[in-house]
């Protein structure tokens, strides 16, 4: 790594990306780069500004300034859905799953991107629309199989365990076929066990797949674990990027951590 | 549009757009507190302008002042009667379902009040017997009715009244807190289903005191209904859960149609033909106007969608 | 959900099911069904008139299900969309003297594309906003058709001929709009389960998370009120010319509203709602406009108020309904489903 690598394996390059509300600065002058098969860990005090950060990435938040590069293209002004159609995917912090469609519809949704059927075809439906939602279909049962919820198929997604809601929507995600994958804080409020699957499918993504993967966690026993690559911060700027090892022992990292409720030495210490 | 035509429709309007400010509070209050849009509202105005037409009427043998004021008494008692009654009878086993379908529900009620109230009065304009002496007033150098000053008068005093009432004591306050946290609320020890239950009271006794207005200054008939949907816009125009903001809209809504839709049904021609009628349309037009900038109404509080 | 289904129907494939009908006995249900709305005019006689008023309303509910059911936005000026396809339709009979066979798509067509342009405002106004906001489209258009077109009358529709037979009977119209029904409903559900409907359910369920996976929503919520509003140009067209005339209290907000009740009637979401909430509707409106003068002349104290015995009735009806179940009669359907495939073991 380094200065030598070429920029062909930088897949997603944020550049100097400053977000301001009224009156507040959410991202202040971040830059950041994912390389390809890259997990990158985001981490940071509640209100540190990770989730805008990804908000930008996705064009659900402008940024006043700084430019966004993903593979060979900046998409700085390009608009949300445009870039979906690149295959950035995400996860959110608060499910925002169809809660009114089932399991399989809410994953099949993810493959929107990649249909392309007419109206025409799609309100005919015997012949091209039938074998186009076939083929898609095929490719989630797949997801549904690799991530272990055949059981909810068919339930309605907003009357599901708060654990399988953020399977559903990993699931979701992964039914773009991304070549980037965005998640915030997929393991947030799940039980150990749940984590452990969780941390299982993103390594086997990770590892498998050579998906390259944005990471925000707040569990650091996990995003440790995890993450090739740790950026940390707080009150919209980078305080620190580096190898986990770094970012565990770095001064300005504990310090921002410090004022929380879980300090970082805290919780890396009592794990 | 001469200063004069200006003035006159703003000091009109203004004192029709005051009653339908009231109506709009009344319908403001009901959506705050059980988040139910009430299509029947305009007919819970309906309700108050016949019933206390044919109380007074009634009570024709007793001088007029005392038969309007036993008219408008028994009306406001039946009104909250009616607000009580159809939130026990029809909107409690719809707590918690889908809100169209409430929505519906509440039309259908609509149907069932106008119904009743055309079947026992008929269709055709009832009026008070003389209440108010049918002099012509001038305010601010504009001709007005004698009755619409009272009107007028009445509703802006009401408006105080409630924002009092909200304000201080034990059950506006109350009903404030459903309106902003119902979870909270429930905990904090409200008793949600009485504060629906007043919630309805309140809606209908607003509706019924803006039917007594409007049917002392222009009488009664089935075809007053439709100024629940002048409160609705008001209220969409103002922000649907701003209480200031259904006055604000009520008083928009009535200076618009007097003034914008005067002008326009007199004065402005397209390809030759007059444009009668067009009042409606633009008051629905300026609704739209606005919400294309303000898609919370004026005063509605933005829900900003966070990912 | 691994409920025992009826001996010998297992799913083998994906088509499967995807199938609408996925068990024999329903797919034997749906022919009985088709079997009895082709046998309809000798079952139903000199009634027949209701089912081609249902088959017009249910075709324009349909359109308003994908705008409202689908894609989640509350529209009060789907009668105003039957107007346009009304009024598209005369213009093109009556004035151009094309025939029916044009006027019918032509319909579709201008309302789809007027539905495009007033679906627009969607992507700002949200909610019961923009059902306000939709009530400048009703307004206006009911304003227009008094000033230009009817006045405060009516326009006379010439009849419709279809390919040089005309269709003068309610008996060939029947078969029309029956096409044109089964035509459209089994159009509008496989929407739904393609590409389109997947993106309208996105939108309406959260339509700022869909944008980032990757939804168009400037494109699917215009589509949403461009499709409803060709369905209802469709059932404006077919109506101008079973009605014959056609003036601004056909399409005034009433109707929309009604349109809107049908629609919660029969279910929101559901594929059979606007079906059923049409058929349900337009009955109970036509049984009282019967039924009601005969009540009011029975009991002399009602004198002869028939309309409000007929809104009484009505209100209490629907109220009755919505209290015994909110989620409509697809609802209902899906209840007695559920107790068809459970059956013989009834857990
Ligand atoms: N749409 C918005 N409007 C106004 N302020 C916002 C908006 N979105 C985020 N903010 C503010 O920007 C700052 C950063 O928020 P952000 O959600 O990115 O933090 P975060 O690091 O993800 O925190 P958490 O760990 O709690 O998820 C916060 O102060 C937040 O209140
Ligand atoms: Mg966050």
């Amino acid at each position: 790594m380094g200065a030598g690598v070429p920029l062909v394996d930088v897949v997603l390059d944020v550049r100097h990306v400053t977000l301001r509300f009224a009156g507040l600065v959410a991202v202040s002058d971040l830059s950041l780069s994912v390389r390809a098969g890259e997990l990158l860990g985001i981490i940071g005090p509640n209100g540190a500004g990770k989730t805008s950060v990804l908000n930008c990435i996705n064009g659900f938040y402008r940024p006043q300034a700084g430019r966004i590069r993903f593979l060979d293209r900046d998409v700085t002004r390009l608009l949300p859905h445009t870039r979906a159609a690149l295959c950035i995917a995400r996860t959110f912090q608060n499910i925002a799953l169809y809660p009114h469609m089932t399991v399989l519809q809410n994953i099949l949704s993810g493959r929107l991107v990649h249909m392309r059927s007419s109206l025409m075809g799609c309100g005919v439906y015997w012949g091209f629309g039938q074998r186009e939602v076939l083929r898609h279909r095929e490719r989630v049962e797949e997801i549904v199989d690799f991530l272990e919820i055949e059981a909810y198929r068919d339930a309605r997604v907003g009357e599901l365990p708060y654990g399988i809601q953020k399977k559903v929507e990993l699931g979701r995600a992964l039914a773009m076929e991304p070549r980037l994958l965005l998640l915030d804080e997929p393991m947030a409020g799940m039980t150990v066990d749940e984590k452990l699957d969780m941390a299982r499918y993103i390594l086997e993504l990770r590892e498998v797949r050579g998906l390259p993967m944005v990471l925000i966690e707040h569990d650091m026993g996990v995003v440790m674990d995890l993450c090739d690559r740790i950026l940390a911060m707080d009150y919209g700027r980078k305080i620190a990027e580096g190898p986990p090892e770094e970012i565990q022992n770095h001064p300005d990292v504990i310090r921002a951590y410090l004022g929380e409720e879980h300090g970082l030495a805290e919780e890396v210490a009592g794990r | 549009m001469t200063p004069q035509f200006v003035l006159e429709g703003t000091v009109v309007g203004l004192a029709v757009g005051s009653i339908y400010a009231l109506i709009a509070v009344g319908f403001a209050v009901l959506y705050k507190s059980t988040k139910i849009l009430n299509l029947a509202h305009g007919e819970l105005v309906l309700f108050g302008g016949y019933l206390a037409i044919a109380l007074t009427t009634a009570a024709g043998h007793l001088p007029a002042p005392l038969a309007f004021g036993l008219g408008v008494a028994g009306t406001l008692v039946a009104a909250a009667a009616l607000g009580f009654g159809v939130e026990r009878a029809v909107m409690r086993p719809l707590f918690g379902q889908p809100l169209l379908s409430v929505i519906i529900v509440t039309l259908a009620l609509g149907y069932v009040i106008r119904g009743v109230m055309v079947g026992i009065w008929s269709g055709e304009t009832r009026t008070f017997p003389l209440v108010v002496p049918p002099v012509v007033v001038r305010v601010a150098s504009v001709p007005v009715p004698l009755v619409g000053v009272w009107s007028a008068a009445a509703a802006a005093a009401l408006l105080v009244l409630f924002s009092l009432f909200f304000r201080y004591t034990r059950w506006g306050v109350a009903m404030r807190a459903a309106a902003n946290e119902q979870l909270t609320a429930s905990a904090l020890g409200v008793s949600l289903r009485r504060v629906f239950a007043y919630a309805w009271a309140f809606a209908a006794i607003a509706g019924a005191v803006g039917g007594i207005l409007l049917g002392l200054w222009l009488g009664v008939n089935f075809a007053l209904a439709a100024v629940g949907l002048k409160a609705l816009a008001a209220l969409i125009l103002g922000g649907l859960d701003s209480i200031p903001g259904a006055i604000v809209g009520g008083l928009v809504v009535g200076v618009l149609e007097t003034i914008v839709g005067g002008y326009i049904d007199a004065h402005v021609r397209l390809f030759g033909h007059p444009l009668h009628g067009f009042k409606e349309v633009t008051a629905y037009l300026v609704i739209l106007l606005v919400l294309m900038v303000r898609p919370y109404g004026l005063f509605g509080t933005e829900h900003i969608e966070r990912l | 959900m691994a409920y025992a289904r009826p001996c010998g129907d297992f799913k083998t494939s994906y088509a499967q099911d995807m199938a609408l009908l996925d068990v024999r006995l329903y797919r034997a249900g749906f022919l009985l069904l088709l079997a009895g709305l082709l046998a309809a005019p000798w079952l139903l006689g000199r009634w027949l008139f209701l089912l081609n008023d249902i088959a017009i309303f249910a075709i324009g509910a349909t359109g308003l299900s994908l705008v409202m059911g689908f894609a989640g936005q509350i529209s009060l000026g789907h009668a105003a969309f039957m107007a346009v396809g009304a009024y598209t339709s005369w213009f093109v009979t009556s004035e151009l003297r094309w025939p029916f066979v044009v006027a019918l798509p032509a319909s579709a067509l201008v309302a789809f594309a007027v539905g495009a342009v007033v679906g627009l405002p969607s992507l700002r106004i949200k909610g019961l906003y923009l059902a306000i906001a939709t009530l400048a489209f009703q307004f206006l258009v009911e304003y227009l058709i008094v000033q230009t077109v009817s006045g405060m009358g009516g326009t006379p529709v010439p009849p419709m001929d279809l390919l040089g037979v005309p269709v003068d009977t309610e008996v060939r119209f029947y078969y029309l709009a029956l096409a044109v029904w089964v035509g459209g409903a089994v159009f509008a559900t496989n929407l739904t389960r393609t590409r389109v409907g997947l993106a309208l359910m996105a939108v309406r369920d959260r339509d700022y998370a869909a944008q980032v996976l990757g939804v168009n929503l400037l494109y699917y919520k215009t589509l949403a009120f461009a499709l409803g509003a060709a369905y209802a140009g469709v059932a404006g067209s077919l109506f101008a010319h079973y009605n014959r005339v056609i003036g601004a209290e056909h399409f005034s907000l009433a109707q929309s509203i009604d349109y809107v009740a049908m629609l919660v009637i029969g279910g929101l979401g559901s594929v059979w709602g606007p079906h059923l909430g049409a058929a349900f509707v337009r009955t109970l409106t036509q049984a009282l406009k019967i039924a009601a003068p005969l009540l009011a002349a029975s009991v002399p104290m009602l004198g002869r108020a028939t309309t409000s015995v007929r809104e009484v009735v009505f209100g209490a009806i629907l109220i009755a309904l919505l209290i015994w179940e909110p989620g409509g009669l697809a609802t209902l359907l899906r209840k007695l489903k559920r107790y068809v495939d459970l059956w013989p073991f009834p857990h």
